[in-house]
């Protein structure tokens, strides 16, 4: 796949994983396990380059005895899943106009 | 495998990065491995359900800006056998013109992408400027009243800020176009220097 694209995707699965609150990396990838399988490699700087976007915020906070960070949603970020349901949903009609054969 | 030996593996791999970034990207992977073993996984399933310290190792370099992997490279390579050496100082008349070359291309690549993004900033602001001189000619034209300049003007000045908008679209396209173009190589560069070192 168009490398660009997977991208573009990625962060909206990552984004779509924090949509409904606040998250830690192992819950991310237990919850996209279903749909989309990640490694941490992946999954880190797809979260480094979220939060230089300010799509995303990190906390530290004390979990049994040791540091986890918690991922949180901005606005920023909810506005960038919303462009990418916007284009998908676009894309789907060109689909469904290509595969029913064009304008037979 | 040990959470600890995992960790380590990874280090060792990297001893050449800036110890704050290295400890920073290792965190991510030490509290995935406590968190799956808190899910109910011995310490030794944990780690085996990550992927490799190398896989790891290289997801890291390749996430440092591109300056850092440089400076990682040459640590690496310090050490060199005479052969090498002779071998290096022998091919110089070889390996410099294509290593010149091989930077010049990339270089071009990156500038030609941005020339792409200059020309139709140039005939923007060129329209633009247009736009305002002729308003300006317009409101001189008034005191000498010569009226068929006096109603073209502010037509014309809405035409050329018009045409102005419609270049700045053009800009805004060849931007996009030039940064990922610009990404692209950058990213090329820095996965050429770490393919090198799998080989090693």
């Amino acid at each position: 796949m168009d490398n660009q694209l997977k991208r573009g995707m990625l962060d909206a699965c990552v984004l779509a994983a924090i949509q409904d609150g606040e998250s830690y990396g192992y819950q991310m990838l237990k919850d996209m396990k279903p749909y989309v399988e990640l490694s941490e490699s992946t999954l880190y700087p797809i979260l480094r380059r979220l939060e230089a976007a300010r799509c995303l915020t990190v906390r530290t906070a004390e979990h049994n005895g040791r540091l986890r960070k918690y991922y949180a949603i901005t606005p920023q970020g909810l506005s960038r899943l919303e462009d990418f349901k916007r284009e998908w949903k676009e894309l789907l009609s060109i689909y469904r106009f290509v595969t029913k054969g064009g304008a037979s | 495998m040990k959470r600890e030996e995992y960790l380590d593996r990874i280090r060792a791999l990297l001893q050449n990065l800036p110890p704050e970034d290295l400890e920073r990207s290792l965190a991510f992977y030490a509290e995935s491995i406590a968190d799956r073993m808190e899910d109910g996984m011995s310490e030794e399933e944990a780690v085996a359900s990550m992927e490799s310290p190398e896989e790891a190792a290289n997801a890291i370099l390749l996430e440092q800006p591109l300056p850092t992997l440089v400076k990682v490279r040459v640590k690496e390579r310090r050490q060199l056998s005479a052969l090498e050496i002779l071998l290096l100082v022998l091919g110089f008349p070889l390996w410099l013109p294509l290593l010149l070359t091989a930077l010049v291309l990339v270089f071009t690549f990156i500038l030609l992408a941005w020339v792409l993004v200059l020309v139709p900033a140039s005939v923007c602001l060129a329209l633009g400027g247009s736009a305002i001189a002729v308003l300006f000619a317009g409101v001189l034209s008034l005191t000498k009243i010569a009226l068929p300049a006096l109603l073209a003007a502010p037509g014309a000045a809405l035409v050329l800020a018009g045409l102005a908008i419609l270049a700045g679209f053009v800009v805004l396209g060849t931007l996009r176009l030039a940064l990922i173009v610009t990404r692209a190589l950058v990213r090329g560069l820095k996965s050429l220097l770490i393919r090198k070192e799998d080989k090693q």
